[in-house]
Order: structure tokens, then C-alpha cells, then sequence
């Protein structure tokens, strides 16, 4: 088995003559967590989807543990736990009735683990699903995705919907089971600090492209922003690579550049800038930044 | 394989439960007919009543077939149920696969129940004339043809997103599939125009089926 259970080469979807993902590019290590940022319509389910074989991409590849996503059997597919954003179980069951139907289907089911789960949630067994809050369908859909022990699991935007004692406790539980046999995990959201709590290593999905693809550190490391003020007017052009966001007002210019390195600074130096701040950022700050642009990728490492 | 056979029989237990209403009330109708043609002595009720008993079931179970095999595709990506279903140990050709065989058995359900009934009421009520066994099994297979192709032209409409030219049009070809038996009659040739026309459904249904996003 290759060592990226999840692989994207070139990935590029049209929706109705509109580009929502431009040539992705992306491999989760085995044993990674990985968390997909993006603001709401960034295509992060569009790429989860394509990847479990639920639509298909316009353009490129994508593999899920070395089969390719369009052709997944149902052996491969009994290796892979997923959370569906919205938590689509089939509604009008009983959830006794859809626990059945998961086992039956299932190649590989951990009764006692799955009991244990339903118990930790008090779920009940005995109602529709539809008649479950939105809490306990994500509880429930993260109990069924567990049970078979998947070598991956895929967690799309799982805290949709939860209120923040709900999200809390479903991603305290989430991380304890997460975090048990270095299973490989993709996990997408919006919430910035869902991702930081799980994720190794994230990526960011802004304007249909992957602008970030690196471990935690790394991006808060090398992400800077810079307050720079000038005598006279701030140069049109600081004639650097990576720039995240460029602000200009009267003698001050604010940068956030991605990547930055004594190189860098050398090239602002030359500007002659009166002072130079740097602004602290948290990674709310940087993916803020990093959503705002539409250009090439920023960091990929 | 067999628990998604299962489901597909159970979410769709209305329409089962249809189809055994229709074997009952088209039995319903054969045996007074079998009694009172015997007790007269009619030599031609027997037969005639069975064979025109199909004249009922061959624009009513294709009809259900129709609505049943719309109903299940069209109710299962509504729901999502097949994209929930498809992210278990399940794939498209299987979830495909087993909603051919529940139509298969949906059908086979009344006209056994019908048949089941033919065999009792002649064992009872014997004609007095030969009945042309020959002909009540081609009335049978075309019946079953007939409401296949109903069934998988109702999946193939199932899966499209603009409902009311689904239906319109679903219903204008379920006329002109059972107006076949008026021009051809229970012969060879419909069976043979019924088995294309199900076997060009079934590959444009799994041609579509396996290429939408579910």
C-alpha cells in the first residue's frame, strides 16, 4: 500500500459552467489528521464527495487507500468511516433499524465498541431518526462511522449545526476516539478551531484553489504580517512572491507574506521603510488572510 | 447483498402490498366466474374468464410497475439514501443490482399468486373444454415482460430532476408499451419487443445511474 491513503492529482470540478476546485493537488500521509479549512462554498465537500465516489471531478484524479475514487469497491469502501456533513442517515428509519442495516452492510463491526459508544452518547435506539436532534445524528453517524474500524475516516464538517456545548463535547469525544491507533483522518470545516484541536497538518481552500497545504507549525511559523511605514508613499509594488494581503493607507502598508525568510526582508530593506512592526497573528488571523485571495498556491510543504 | 434486497423490499412494502390487493381482487373477480360457468355448464366460461382477466391485470400491474420503480429511485436520491448507502461497504452496481431483483420479485409476487390461484380453481372447477395452456403462459410472460419494462423505464424517469415531464412522459410511454399487446396479441414477437425494450432500459438506467452524482 502507497503511504497516502488519500491522494488528489490535478483535481478540477465544473458546476454548471462554474469552476468550484482548479487543479488540487493533495496527499494525506498514513497516520496523519488532516484538516480541510474553507470558508462555506470553498468546495471542501465537493472534494470529500469526489474522493468517496459520490460525484465525479471534471478533470484529474483522486484515490482513496490506492484505489481510484470512481471505481471503489465495496471492500475498500467497508475500510472507510465517514461523517457526512448535515449527517444524511436515512431519516425515516428507526435508529435501531439503520444500526442493523450499517452491521449488515458492514465487513467488519466492533459491537462492544459500537455499545459503548451508544451508551457514552445515551442515544436512543428506539426513536426515528428524523425525531433526533442535530447533536445526536452527528453522535450516531460518528458511532456507525467508528464501529468498523476504518483505516480512514473522513469527517466532513461534523460540528455543522451543533451548538457550542454540543460541538464541544462531540469533538472531546471525537479526539479521544480519533487519537486511540494513529488511524488516518481527513477532517473538514469552517471552524478554525475544531481543526486546530485534531489537525497535524492542514490545508486551506480559498477561490476554488488550495492556497495552504502544510503541517500546524509551519503555517503559523512562516505566515507573517508586517506593519510598514514609509517617509513618502508606500511603494506600488514590494516586488515579493507569496504575498497574502497587501493593505496601503497614507505612509503605511500592511503585508501578510507567506513564507518569509531573511530573503524576504532583505527585499523590503531595500524599500527603505522608516519602521518595521511585525503583528502578532493567530491562525484565525492567517486563515482569515488566506481566504481573502485567489491566486496560486501560498505554502505547500 | 441479501440485507439490501431486504431494505428495497421493505421501503417499498406499499407497493407489495398493492400488488397482493391486485392478485386478490383479480381472483376475487376469476372465481365467481370459474363457479358460475361450471354451474351452468358453460363450456367457454372457464377459459374465457381467465383469459380475460388479463385484459385487468395487463393495464394495471404495469402501471404499478411504473409508479413503483419511479417511486424508488426518485424517493431514494430525494432522501439521499442511496449516497448514504453508497458510502458503506456497498457499491452503485450492487445498490443497482438489488433494485432490478426487488422489481423482479415485485413482480413475480402477484403473477404467482395469480398463477397459484389459476392451478386451484382448475383443479376445483375442471373445464369442460381444453383450456390452451400455451397461451395462458405466453399471457403471463408478456404480462411479467410488460410491467418490467414499466418498471425500468419508472427507475430510469426516477432519477430525473424535473418531475412533472417525468410523469407526463412516463405515462405517455406506458400507453403506447401496452398498446403492443392490442396490435401484436401475447405472441413471440411482443415477448421478443418487451425483452429489448427491457434490456435497452436496463443499460441506459445503469449507463446513468453509475455516472450521477449521488
Amino acid at each position: 500500500m502507497s503511504d497516502y491513503p488519500v491522494q488528489i492529482d490535478n483535481l478540477t470540478k465544473f458546476y454548471e459552467g462554474r469552476c468550484v476546485l482548479e487543479d488540487i493537488n493533495l496527499k494525506v500521509p498514513e497516520g496523519c489528521i488532516y484538516g480541510l479549512l474553507g470558508r462555506n462554498g470553498s468546495g471542501k465537500t465537493t472534494i470529500i464527495r469526489i474522493l468517496l465516489g459520490l460525484d465525479f471531478p471534471t478533470r484529474g484524479r483522486t484515490s482513496l487507500l490506492d484505489c481510484d475514487s470512481a471505481n471503489l469497491s465495496a471492500k475498500t469502501h467497508g475500510r472507510i468511516g465517514y461523517v457526512a456533513e448535515g449527517h444524511n442517515l436515512i431519516q425515516n428509519y428507526s435508529v435501531s433499524r439503520l444500526i442493523k442495516l450499517c452491521k449488515d452492510l458492514s465487513l467488519k463491526w466492533d459491537e462492544g465498541f459500537f455499545r459503548s459508544l451508544i451508551e457514552t452518547f445515551r442515544l436512543p435506539t428506539d426513536r426515528k431518526v428524523s425525531k433526533l436532534s442535530t447533536g445526536m445524528r452527528a453522535q450516531l453517524n460518528l458511532s456507525l462511522a467508528m464501529a468498523i474500524d476504518p483505516e480512514l475516516l473522513i469527517l466532513d464538517d461534523p460540528t455543522l449545526g451543533l451548538d457550542t456545548v454540543a460541538r464541544r463535547q462531540f469533538l472531546e469525544l471525537a479526539v479521544d476516539l480519533l487519537q486511540k491507533d494513529g488511524r488516518t483522518i481527513l477532517f473538514s470545516s469552517h471552524i478554525l478551531s475544531d481543526v486546530e484541536r485534531i489537525a497535524d497538518r492542514i490545508g486551506v481552500l480559498a477561490g476554488g484553489k488550495l492556497v495552504v497545504d502544510c503541517s500546524l507549525e509551519e503555517l503559523k511559523n512562516r505566515v507573517r504580517k508586517l506593519r510598514l511605514i514609509f517617509g513618502d508613499r508606500p511603494p506600488l509594488d514590494l516586488h515579493l512572491t507569496e504575498i497574502v494581503n497587501c493593505q496601503t493607507a497614507g505612509r503605511e502598508m500592511t503585508v501578510t507574506i507567506a513564507n518569509y525568510n531573511e530573503q524576504k526582508k532583505a527585499v523590503i530593506d531595500t524599500f527603505k521603510p522608516e519602521s518595521v512592526t511585525e503583528i502578532p497573528m493567530s491562525l484565525e488571523d492567517i486563515f482569515i488572510e488566506c481566504t481573502k485571495i485567489n491566486k496560486s498556491p501560498l505554502m505547500s510543504v | 447483498m441479501l440485507a439490501l434486497i431486504k431494505r428495497e423490499i421493505r421501503d417499498n412494502a406499499v407497493f407489495f402490498l398493492l400488488a397482493i390487493i391486485l392478485a386478490g381482487i383479480t381472483n376475487s373477480i376469476l372465481l365467481p366466474g370459474f363457479a358460475a360457468a361450471r354451474k351452468d355448464s358453460m363450456p367457454v366460461g372457464i377459459p374465457t374468464s381467465m383469459y380475460s382477466i388479463f385484459a385487468f391485470i395487463i393495464i394495471v400491474l404495469p402501471l404499478l410497475a411504473l409508479a413503483m420503480g419511479g417511486a424508488q429511485t426518485y424517493l431514494d436520491s430525494k432522501k439521499k439514501i442511496s449516497s448514504f448507502l453508497s458510502t458503506l461497504a456497498v457499491t452503485r452496481k450492487q445498490l443497482l443490482f438489488t433494485k432490478v431483483i426487488a422489481g423482479i420479485i415485485w413482480l413475480i409476487v402477484p403473477l404467482a399468486l395469480i398463477a397459484l390461484a389459476d392451478i386451484v380453481f382448475l383443479t376445483n372447477y375442471p373445464s369442460l373444454i381444453p383450456v390452451e395452456y400455451s397461451l395462458l403462459v405466453n399471457m403471463f410472460a408478456v404480462t411479467f415482460l410488460c410491467s418490467l419494462a414499466c418498471y425500468l423505464l419508472g427507475m430510469y424517469l426516477g432519477l430525473s430532476q424535473s418531475r412533472i415531464p417525468a410523469i407526463i412522459g412516463g405515462f405517455f410511454i406506458y400507453i403506447v408499451i401496452i398498446s403492443l399487446i392490442i396490435i401484436k396479441g401475447f405472441g413471440p414477437e411482443t415477448m421478443m419487443i418487451y425483452s429489448v425494450l427491457s434490456l435497452v432500459l436496463v443499460f441506459n438506467f445503469c449507463r446513468r445511474f453509475l455516472s450521477i452524482s449521488l
